[in-house]
């Protein structure tokens, strides 16, 4: 059964993963056009200084496109189920509703995970490609929470939409917009936060329960 | 249970949340921004001048209680605003029997300072090799930056690939003179604007401090003799035309040293229990004298040397910091701890927490017992309630509203 919902919840997400997937490139395209670009205007020599010594953030155009997945992927997966109250009927699928619900999120944490990745290894390569391991490594350091911020955006985003009662989604909204905000807000690559960003990150998985509890139950 | 463990979350997130951005929101409308004072030493009176604002006006005070507007202080330090007294046509002759010209003032004029957050920072570990005996005047930043990891390796910055002959030559050089692969610490002034270069002071892997940099495209590396059991934290390596010192370091124990050009030999600056996580730090010199302070978010510290760095005269003042004002009175009573992740002491983002001390356990047991009340008024027994109620008490406010928001679920789960 599980391919068979993996399968239900693909056909609902995969135009908005491959629409993410392509705006992820079309960014990192323009993020390699701009060092091309900042490369031959002020000189390579010039450009590292930047880089290196001012630690100019040549890929913040990334800084974004991991929470905006997340929200579009959240919303194009769980607000059909919301219409007409179709998660309701998965819910009456011959198994256990926290597992069912774990399964569906699971489908978007991977695809998400795997979009991530992709992109964290785009934007490596093309940092590798004009300059040392050093730098490479400030990028990564630098767009880790933005992508844990993703994954957190994908379950806060879930939480919200299927929360049926729209004070509690008043409620969730700004406390998530909070939360979400440290991910995204931290522009600053000398962070030692990263096993609190990945477990907090992961730790909103769960959150999902709560209002699907207020769902089925109607209240 | 598995219900009862996302409304736990869903609880933590709130007062998680709530507990970095209410006490943000707070402080954005109640913070009083409090001018730290500049301190500085007058060569003509010799006594300090403590910087005040009244208002919008600026104006200076000495220890006595004198007070001095800006034309008054200028004339006081004829030394720091020579410029503006040349322009006046106030710049005296000579002072304490010193000729005055503009040439010696201005090569003796020195300004050194770090601030905390510009100690606590992790920088890209590659660095640029001047040439630092070009024939120009002005330095050019060279083609290629260097890393020390098992060898002194120089990266090209069109091809970003390893440069081999210069990496080979300078590795060999290096080894020549028994430095420890990898680097410990590297320090320099990476600024081409900089009057000259005299390259990097570099701590090897057995913390023996060496001094690099390139001659006429060769290196030249010298083992500084500095004793490798002082335990160096930072290095500030700062070029002037003075010539009197490379820069300073800081070692683990608080102690703070000019690297002289006498043959690398230290000066010890005369501080008392420096503490560079919370002090920052400058020196203002001039021809007669050497001003170091010491200044915290509620101090400064400061002690005037002559230029033997002995000391001449000791200045200490301190001022109340947000939290002794009315508004962090009630703050710490308010919230039982505050959540930051970042600190005007530190360049990492991280979690600074402050605990508001044990005031605001009246507030958080309050809290407590009217929780209690909305639980019993909800009908949530105790036995269902009991982590609610810890959550309160725990975190005072915060817990309250997230247990307000978060109703309990009830008994079928």
């Amino acid at each position: 059964m599980y391919n068979a919902l993996i399968y239900k919840e693909w056909l609902k997400i995969r135009w908005a993963f491959w629409g993410m997937t392509l705006l992820s490139l079309l960014i990192l395209t323009y993020v390699l056009l701009n060092i091309a670009y900042g490369m031959e205007s002020v000189g390579p020599k010039n450009f590292w200084g930047f880089v290196i010594l001012m630690n100019y953030p040549f890929f913040t155009d990334i800084q974004y496109i991991p929470v905006l997945a997340g929200i579009v992927l959240a919303f194009a997966q769980f607000s059909p189920e919301m219409n007409s109250s179709r998660l309701k009927l998965t819910m009456h699928l011959p198994a256990k509703e926290n597992t069912l619900l774990f399964q569906m999120i699971s489908i978007g944490f991977f695809l998400l995970l795997g979009l991530f990745i992709l992109i964290s290894v785009l934007v490596g390569t093309i940092s590798g490609f004009y300059f040392p391991k050093e730098v490479v490594s400030f990028v990564l350091n630098t767009s880790f929470s933005w992508s844990i911020g993703g994954l957190v955006a994908y379950f806060l985003s879930a939480a919200i939409i299927i929360e049926p009662v729209w004070s509690r989604r008043l409620v969730l909204i700004p406390f998530s917009l909070g939360f979400l905000d440290l991910f995204i807000s931290t522009g600053n690559p000398h962070y030692q936060l990263e096993v609190f960003f990945l477990f907090s990150g992961l730790l909103t998985s769960v959150l999902i329960l709560l209002p699907a509890y207020h769902f089925k139950r109607g209240i | 249970m598995l219900i009862k463990i996302s409304r736990i979350v869903c609880l933590l997130l709130i007062v998680f949340v709530a507990s970095i951005y209410i006490p943000k929101y707070y402080w954005l409308k109640f913070e009083k921004n409090i001018r730290r004072p500049m301190v500085y030493y007058s060569p003509v009176n010799h006594e300090f001048l403590i910087s005040k604002l009244a208002g919008k006006e600026m104006f200076y005070v000495d220890r006595k209680g004198n007070k001095y507007d800006r034309d008054q202080f200028e004339n006081l330090t004829p030394l720091l605003n020579y410029r503006q007294l040349i322009s006046v046509g106030k710049l005296p002759d000579s002072l304490n029997g010193v000729a005055l010209n503009i040439e010696s003032i201005r090569l003796n004029n020195i300004m050194l300072r770090v601030t905390t957050d510009e100690i606590d920072v992790k920088p890209i570990q590659l660095f640029p090799l001047f040439e630092s005996r070009s024939g120009r005047v002005r330095l050019e930043m060279p083609d290629d930056y260097f890393r020390i990891t098992d060898r002194f390796e120089f990266l090209d910055c069109q091809t970003n690939s390893i440069n081999q002959d210069k990496t080979n030559l300078f590795t060999d050089a290096l080894s020549k003179e028994k430095f420890s692969f990898p680097a410990k610490m590297i320090s320099g002034n990476p600024n081409y604007k900089k009057p000259f270069d005299e390259g990097y002071f570099v701590l090897d892997s057995k913390n023996k401090l060496y001094h690099i940099k390139m001659v006429k495209g060769k290196p030249l590396c010298v083992f500084t003799n500095i004793p490798d059991s002082l335990d160096i934290v930072y290095m500030n390596i700062n070029e002037t035309p003075l010539r009197e010192f490379y820069g300073f370091l800081f070692t683990k124990q608080g102690e703070a040293y000019l690297i002289s050009y006498d043959n690398y030999k230290l000066i010890k600056l005369p501080l008392d229990n420096f503490d560079m996580q919370k002090e920052n730090f400058s020196v203002i010199g001039d021809m007669f004298y050497r001003t170091i302070s010491l200044t915290s978010a509620k101090s400064i510290r400061t002690i005037v040397t002559d230029r033997n760095y002995r000391v001449v005269d000791r200045y200490e003042d301190f001022w109340p910091g947000n939290y002794e004002m009315p508004a962090g009175a009630v703050a710490a009573t308010i919230f039982p701890f505050a959540l930051r992740l970042g600190d005007a002491s530190s360049s990492f983002s991280n979690f600074y927490f402050r605990f508001s001390g044990i005031q605001s356990l009246l507030i958080s047991i309050v809290l407590t017992i009217l929780t209690y009340l909305i639980l019993r008024n909800r009908k949530i027994s105790f036995k269902k309630g009991w982590f609610d109620l810890i959550i309160v008490l725990c975190t005072g406010i915060f817990g309250f509203i997230a247990v307000l928001l978060v109703k309990n679920i009830d008994n079928n789960n």
